[in-house]
């Protein structure tokens, strides 16, 4: 059996602990209860390589790099970084804590969550900047912590990315 | 009159009428258009009418809520520290229960395997249970055991993954990756909210009732459950299991790949930590007896009839214990009545037979070891001889891997440098050596910062005075200090050398701050008592955050220089 440890990174309220209810637990709440510090979920997911234990950390979200606790990453196998969509700075965010990241643990698996993606009306991003991530390397994958969209997709893909 | 005349006189009739209100409103104006007297103002109207606002719908408040929302957020974002103090008492609590709620099934298991043996003793527990309104599996284990390592888990330090798990249930607590990821979590909070340097472990956690040990290795840790209480010795036991892990998996150790496979033997390993101490009195079968088992068919054959069961089977357990230590070849283990007599082989540098053996040995009154000395190669005897022989700075670690390769790290001097590698190949068990990570001093006042930094000094549970053996310690730290300050003084710089005292978190804050003070006094005047001049010195207390452990009572030194 393996065990990975996968961490969720992004600003703040982008859905990174909704996706994890959603992944875990197949819950959803409106409410928004900022995480502080950590939170430590696991499930088990079947890759190709077998039945794996994801152990993943939910932390706070972390606009600031310096604040980012670097202790919390150590030993990760993966990350998932979360975007709203319709708060296109936290994209900005995003590429800064992925920079972060590359330079402390070297490249590691991750995948980028355009979040919130069932709201429509409000999305920001546009579909050019997207596809400039994507030609710049990134798995991008649009996902709803509301609907569960493409959240299971998310984390088995990483997890594929991550036994390989 | 003449035209001007009447000008002036109505305009002097225009100022009798008019300059009350226009001194007025030229100070409305004033009020109104500077800040500072605006302010002045509303600070005495707002609050009333917040107050009046506050009733009926509130509109105040809803249109405050979302500022009030954004200044929280951005105080916790700039400053995280202060909001985990704040929240610490919650966070530890809701911690404390997740923790608690996984080990609770555990003693629901317990309780389960206990409800179906029944003898007066039980029938006994049974009812003290009932009127005290505890479980069964409770009472059991507190009548029975000074204490009991219940469980026994081993974490990868860098990602928090569980490597190994043993437990004496035979149904495993549900959420044991949880349990180990959230123990590194916890750590990482109270280091990074207590301002704890990141080497300094976390020794112990008390949840529930429980205790938590935590024995800190380069590659992973153990932690260790139990319930009642545990004497110092313990953590003797749990670093020889941490270190064993360590010379055994140190390859996969290395690049851990989160393959539990790797670890699949970790578990045989890990049962020699799950000790216990049985309540004086209680004569019974356990684990003990489990591992006796095995040992017995050996026994039977020879002595059958000669010594009643018990007698058998306590000497194979003390042969069995003896055996599984480092450095000890056991040919023959003796009952003669009141003492036990020993013969075999054991390394001089491994732990006395009386130190091993523990509660083991209580029913005699002495202990007879006809043990012939003899160099034994397991790695931790090899190491420990190493450090003999090589006398390494208190800036170097040494470390020896499976394969019998000796790795030296942290600062020294070129002169040692050249003794670690000359003289190091020439050790028994020692196949290869490695030095690069060990950093070369270049004079003789950076080594002796070095030195000084990396030393410390334990203590026990609230003791402030220094024993006879601690005292010796400090003369050989002082000779440093000694050295330091006059080379200091050469180069017209002035050494300030700050003794930390720690203290753990258990007892009041008053009485820990004032403990922790009075240590890093005593080391003080120990320091002066040795001839240096006391104001070299400053001291510090410090209140370590979370109860128990070793090293959280302890003496560190900070070294500064300052100009004159
Ligand atoms: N409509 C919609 N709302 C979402 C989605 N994901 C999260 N939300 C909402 O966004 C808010 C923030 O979600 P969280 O999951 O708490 O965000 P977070 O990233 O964990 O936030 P921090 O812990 O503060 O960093 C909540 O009110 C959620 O209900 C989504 O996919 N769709
Ligand atoms: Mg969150």
């Amino acid at each position: 059996m393996l065990q990975k440890k996968v961490c969720l990174l992004g600003s703040f309220s982008v859905g990174k602990t909704s996706l994890i209810a959603q992944f875990v637990h197949g819950i959803f709440g409106e409410k928004y209860l900022t995480t502080i510090g950590v939170k430590i979920d696991k499930r088990r997911v079947t890759t190709e390589k077998g039945e794996t234990t994801l152990v993943i950390w939910d932390l706070n979200g972390q606009d600031d790099l310096q604040k980012v606790r670097l202790a919390n990453l150590r030993g990760s196998s993966g990350f998932l970084f979360v975007v709203d969509g319709t708060r296109p700075a936290t994209l900005n965010v995003v590429l800064e804590l992925d920079a972060l990241v590359q330079r402390e643990m070297g490249a590691l698996p991750r995948l980028l969550l355009l979040n919130k993606c069932d709201l429509q009306d409000e999305w920001l991003l546009e579909a050019s900047r997207v596809e400039e991530l994507r030609a710049a390397g990134w798995h991008v994958k649009r996902t709803s912590a509301k609907t569960g969209e493409q959240v299971a997709e998310a984390f088995g893909a990483l997890a594929e990315m991550m036994v390989r | 009159m003449g035209d001007a005349e009447e000008k002036e006189a109505l305009e002097r009739l225009r100022r009798l009428l008019l300059s009350p209100e226009q001194a007025r409103l030229t100070e409305l104006d004033a009020d109104l258009s500077e800040p500072a007297r605006l302010a002045a103002h509303l600070r005495k109207a707002l609050p009333l009418a917040v107050k009046q606002s506050a009733g009926a719908e509130s509109r105040l408040g809803q249109a405050l809520a979302p500022i009030l929302e954004e200044v929280i957020q951005t105080t916790i974002r700039r400053n995280p520290r202060l909001m985990a103090e704040i929240l610490y008492p919650v966070i530890g609590r809701t911690v404390r229960k997740a923790v608690w709620e996984a080990w609770s099934q555990l003693i629901q298991t317990v309780n389960g395997a206990l409800e179906t043996r029944i003898s007066f003793k039980s029938l006994k527990w049974r009812w003290i249970a009932w009127r005290t309104g505890r479980t069964f599996a409770e009472i059991v284990l507190a009548q029975t055991f000074v204490y009991r390592v219940d469980q026994v888990l081993l974490i990868h330090r860098e990602s928090g993954l569980l490597l190994g798990h043993e437990t004496r249930a035979t149904e495993v607590a549900k959420d044991k990756e949880l349990v180990s990821a959230m123990l590194t979590a916890i750590q990482d909070f109270v280091r990074d909210s207590f301002d704890i340097a990141e080497e300094t472990p976390l020794g112990a956690l008390e949840v529930g009732g429980l205790k938590v040990w935590i024995e800190q290795g380069p590659k992973a840790y153990l932690a260790a459950v139990i319930r009642g209480n545990p004497p110092a010795e313990l953590h003797a036991v749990l670093r020889d299991t941490l270190e064993q892990v360590h010379f055994e998996f140190e390859p996969v150790l290395q690049d851990y790949r989160g393959e539990s496979e790797d670890f699949a033997t970790v578990g045989q390993f890990l049962l020699g930590a799950m000790r216990y101490e049985r309540q004086v009195g209680e004569e019974g079968s356990g684990p003990w007896y489990a591992l006796a088992l095995g040992l017995v068919p050996l026994f039977l054959v020879s002595w059958f009839g000669f010594y009643s069961f018990q007698t058998r089977h306590r000497l194979a357990v003390i042969q069995g214990v003896l055996d599984a230590t480092p450095g000890y070849h056991i040919v023959a283990v003796r009952d003669r009545g009141n003492y036990l007599k020993l013969e075999g082989f054991r390394d001089p540098l491994a732990s006395p037979p009386g130190v091993v053996l523990g509660p083991l040995a209580d029913r005699y009154q002495w202990l007879e070891a006809e043990l012939t000395p003899y160099i034994a190669l397991h790695p931790s005897l090899v190491l420990k001889r190493a450090r003999r022989s090589l006398a390494p700075p208190l800036s170097v670690r040494l470390t020896l891997n499976r394969q019998g390769r000796l790795s030296a790290a942290g600062g020294a001097d070129a002169a040692w440098l050249a003794r670690f590698e000359a003289g190091a190949p020439l050790l028994a068990g020692v196949t290869a050596v490695d030095a690069r990570d060990v950093v070369v001093l270049k004079t003789r006042s950076e080594l002796l910062v070095a030195e000084l930094t990396a030393w410390e000094l334990r203590f026990e549970v609230d003791q402030a005075e220094l024993s006879e053996e601690q005292t010796a310690e400090i003369a050989m730290v002082a000779a440093k200090v000694a050295e330091l300050n006059s080379i200091s003084r050469a180069q017209n710089e002035i050494l300030v050398v700050e003794i930390q005292g720690f203290t753990d978190a258990s007892g009041s804050r008053t009485h820990n701050q004032e403990l922790a003070l009075r240590r890093a006094e005593s080391v003080r005047a120990a320091f002066v008592t040795r001839g240096i001049p006391p104001d070299v010195f400053r001291v510090k207390g410090f209140i370590n955050a979370v109860a128990g452990g070793d090293r959280d009572r302890r003496i560190l030194l900070a070294i500064q220089f300052q100009q004159p």
